[in-house]
């Protein structure tokens, strides 16, 4: 087990779609033990962390986390991805949501202690559950 | 292993959002490998301008030119470490490839940030930990904060 992390800039702002998925790779899980993000744009965003009813396909140019641990563990395998073929789907239920206020900088940050656990190529998803701000969006996963 | 802080000043002429600038980098030296566990940021002269910081682990570590703060030990039997903090370098460290942390801060001044990295991002022997600045809507201007960082090692 070993702790990586990683952060991205979102790009899709439309209204029930998903922005950002992170997908455990198809050799191992991950348990998520921070989610973090602040928006770039004084947009009112409201955002919900799940898991998808549907995984994305086919991400486009996933990004590995990287290893916290830089002089002693092996490489990543979770990946995060922006765009996909086909993108996830709206989560049944979340496990968080927020709204931010429309000010440039505001963000949240969820800490799961224990880790939110997602098995082998399962994920989670942030959902715009309205017209959203493109957000600095980092997460912290133990694997 | 120990654990060490200090508190700095880093500041920067920063540049629009597409072009981040290297405003302070952790160096291990050739014995000691630091544990990077908080970081804390008070920006304290930001021309309302909402900004941008990120670390990560540099592509390359640059060539120093000053240091700029002595990290303090805080056991009173604790050595002293030969990590180095760097905040004016003759070439700059490379943009990190991925960033480990990346986060807009509001155009208020005197806004404050603080980064618990828990377990603690740590450095191999010949990586270096670099921290990015920018200002959002194309704008520029100086970038100012104090900075406390506390790492174990």
């Amino acid at each position: 087990m070993a702790i990586y992390s990683l952060a991205n800039r979102t790009s899709n702002v439309t209204i029930s779609t998903a922005t950002f998925e992170l997908i455990a790779a198809a050799s191992i899980g991950y348990r998520l033990l921070e989610f973090g993000f602040t928006i770039n744009t004084a947009t009112t965003s409201v955002f919900g962390l799940g898991t998808p009813a549907a995984t994305g396909i086919t991400p486009t140019t996933p990004v590995t986390v990287l290893a916290e641990d830089g002089g002693n563990t092996t490489a990543g395998n979770s990946t995060t991805a922006l765009a996909w073929g086909t993108a996830p789907t709206v989560p049944t239920n979340f496990y968080r949501r927020v709204t931010s206020p429309a000010t440039a900088g505001a963000g949240i940050i969820w800490t799961f202690p224990r880790g939110l656990t997602v098995l082998k190529t399962k994920s989670l998803i942030l959902y715009n559950i309205t017209v959203t701000s493109v957000a600095d969006v980092w997460i912290v996963v133990d694997e | 292993m120990a654990r060490y802080s200090t508190g700095f000043v880093a500041q920067r002429h920063v540049q629009s959002d597409v072009i981040l600038q290297p405003i302070f980098d952790v160096r291990p030296s050739a014995t000691d490998y630091p544990r990077i566990v908080s970081l804390d940021f008070y920006f304290c002269n930001e021309p309302n301008n909402a900004l941008n910081i990120a670390i990560g682990l540099s592509s390359s570590p640059g060539t120093l030119k000053t240091t700029a703060a002595t990290l303090v030990p805080h056991g009173p039997n604790d050595p002293a470490t030969s990590v180095i903090i760097g905040t004016d370098w003759f070439v700059d460290p490379g943009l990190p490839v991925s960033f480990f942390r990346r986060v807009t801060i509001p155009g208020i001044t005197t806004v404050s940030f603080f980064l618990d990295l828990k377990a603690g991002i740590s450095l191999g022997p010949t990586q270096t930990i670099s921290c990015w600045g920018s200002l959002l809507a194309s704008a520029t201007g100086p970038l100012v904060t104090e900075v406390s960082i506390e790492v174990d090692v």
